[in-house]
């Protein structure tokens, strides 16, 4: 009788002290959001310009000549007046410069004013005309752009990269930002450091050059033309059937992993330099791999 | 003759009003009857009003008549018509300018209201609440003094070492690294559990720690 009432005691004592533990773990905070709702006349040949900071920006068409526009600016804080404070420290803004409209937000510091200790961030929910030019750079945050077909330029550091749907002229420069995108056609540039860039369900032609990167292409059956140049980096790519393809590879200090199948007419085969083709005839979609330091594998 | 007619006119009407009981003026009834079959009663004096009432009395009934006498005409239709036309247009101007004043005072309402709805409807501030785990932002510069003093103290017994264009390249890419911790890190919020930071921030110190172990290995 004496043991189970220890135990019980004992039990007791242990959840009261996760209790007390998670009690210092979390704590209660006022969040503060600054809704803004606003719709641009779009005209053709207008393209958006996307300045932001500290901002989650989801972008996505629409069948109208008008940008709709959705921007939450919130602040989080123990105390409320501390993030509305800070919260009016993040400025937005919004104007149109000839056929250029630009959506910006920062923060700004009056003299003595300190930095804000709140959590901010903007969300931008951005729908835009499919013939809009749209042009984003962002610091800190994320970018989501779906179902565009047109003129996409990305300019992120440390903001992940969600791309689905997209054809067109798309061009990413990216540091510190990981690139995915799901379904991804036309003519696609991208230049990345320290970024891992995964892209499936691609066609047309892919320029991309990486620096300590983890690279995966995937579904790759509908591309014209693959460039691929690295350095420091993991190259992971799944081909389907790699016998419709044109290879030429030039490896520097890099371990090459392929299917044993796969017979490569090798130039130089040495302890770090390879260099070798596969299919190297005219009329098959071209990939060019130059990696110097890492590792590449390819598979079926 | 009074001088202050209307005053006295005031003051008598301002006086209390008797009215005899019926028995009183049928006495007076019978008396005067009485005295008129007797022929008792006294004679009333005859005064003769001044010239300038006969004067006037003369001028207004001369102007009554010469008032009758004038022509009488009967306009034609359209003057009517016109009279008719005027009466209504300026019905219709009246009734303009009331409805101008009342839609004009609408307007402003409207424009007060929009500019309302849009001030509000524009910005809107919510407030909520939320839990959130407290951050430990601080647990990621721990180990960096540490590393960097024994770096330091390794190219000072190694220096040559220290000076090769290669461990210069591990210095800057240290450098550059250490750059860019410090970057997320002033981004980083104590409210704000924001996992892709901590990984790119896990990588980097990956990173560093392999160059690190290189750069130790080159003045060993």
């Amino acid at each position: 009788m004496l043991k189970s009432v220890k135990y019980i005691l004992s039990f007791i004592i242990v959840l009261l002290m996760t209790g007390i533990n998670l009690s210092y773990a979390q704590v209660k905070v006022q969040v503060v959001t600054l809704e803004i709702n606003k719709t641009i006349r779009w005209e053709p040949g207008m393209s958006l310009w996307v300045q932001a900071e500290r901002a989650e920006i989801f972008c996505t068409t629409h069948p109208s000549n008008t940008i709709e526009l959705e921007v939450a600016i919130i602040a989080k804080n123990e105390s409320r007046k501390s993030a509305e404070t800070d919260l009016k420290k993040m400025k937005w803004l919004n104007e149109t410069r000839g056929k250029k409209i630009f959506l910006r937000n920062y923060i700004e510091l009056k003299r003595n004013e300190s930095k804000p200790g709140s959590d901010i961030k903007v969300v931008y929910h951005i729908k835009i005309p499919e013939r809009c030019a749209v042009n984003i750079n962002n610091y800190f945050g994320k970018i989501d752009v779906e179902n565009f077909n047109y003129k996409l330029t990305v300019n992120s550091q440390f903001s992940k990269i969600d791309l689905g749907n997209i054809g067109g002229k798309t061009t990413i420069k990216t540091y510190f930002g990981d690139v995915t995108a799901r379904g991804i056609a036309g003519e696609i540039f991208i230049e990345s450091v320290r970024s891992d860039i995964d892209l499936s369900d691609v066609a047309g032609v892919i320029d991309l050059q990486s620096k300590l990167a983890e690279i995966i292409l995937v579904g790759i059956d509908e591309i014209t033309k693959i460039n691929l140049d690295a350095e420091k980096s993991k190259i992971h790519l799944i081909t389907g059937d790699y016998d419709r393809f044109s290879f030429r590879l030039d490896l520097y200090k890099a371990e090459l992993s392929k299917p044993g199948n796969m017979k490569f007419e090798y130039a130089k085969n040495e302890k770090e330099t390879i260099k070798a083709t596969f299919n190297n005839t005219e009329g098959y979609p071209r990939i060019n791999i130059k990696l110097n330091t890492g590792n590449l594998t390819i598979e079926r | 003759m009074e001088k202050n007619w209307k005053i006295l006119i005031d003051a008598l009407k301002k006086l209390p009003v008797y009215t005899p009981e019926n028995h009183v003026w049928k006495k007076i009834k019978l008396y005067l009857a009485k005295n008129l079959a007797s022929g008792k009663m006294p004679q009333l004096h005859v005064i003769d009003p001044p010239e300038d009432v006969w004067t006037s009395i003369d001028h207004e009934l001369n102007r009554r008549e010469k008032l009758s006498s004038l022509k009488r005409y009967n306009p034609p239709e359209e003057v009517w018509e016109n009279i008719d036309r005027t009466l209504t247009t300026k019905l219709i101007k009246r009734r303009t300018v009331r409805w101008l004043t009342w839609s004009t005072a609408a307007a402003a309402v409207l424009i007060l209201g929009l500019f309302i709805f849009t001030t509000n409807n524009g910005k809107n501030y919510n407030y909520s609440e939320e839990w959130v785990q407290i951050q430990d932002v601080h647990q990621w510069e721990e180990d960096d003094q540490p590393v960097e003093q024994a770096l330091a103290l390794l190219c000072s017994e190694n220096p040559a070492t220290c000076k090769t264009p290669e461990f210069k390249e591990l210095q800057k890419e240290l450098s550059s690294l250490n750059q860019s911790k410090q970057e997320i890190l002033k981004q980083l919020n104590k409210y704000d559990a924001n996992t892709e930071l901590e990984i790119k921030l896990t990588e980097i110190e990956l990173e560093k720690s392999e160059l690190i172990k290189e750069m130790i290995a080159k003045t060993i």
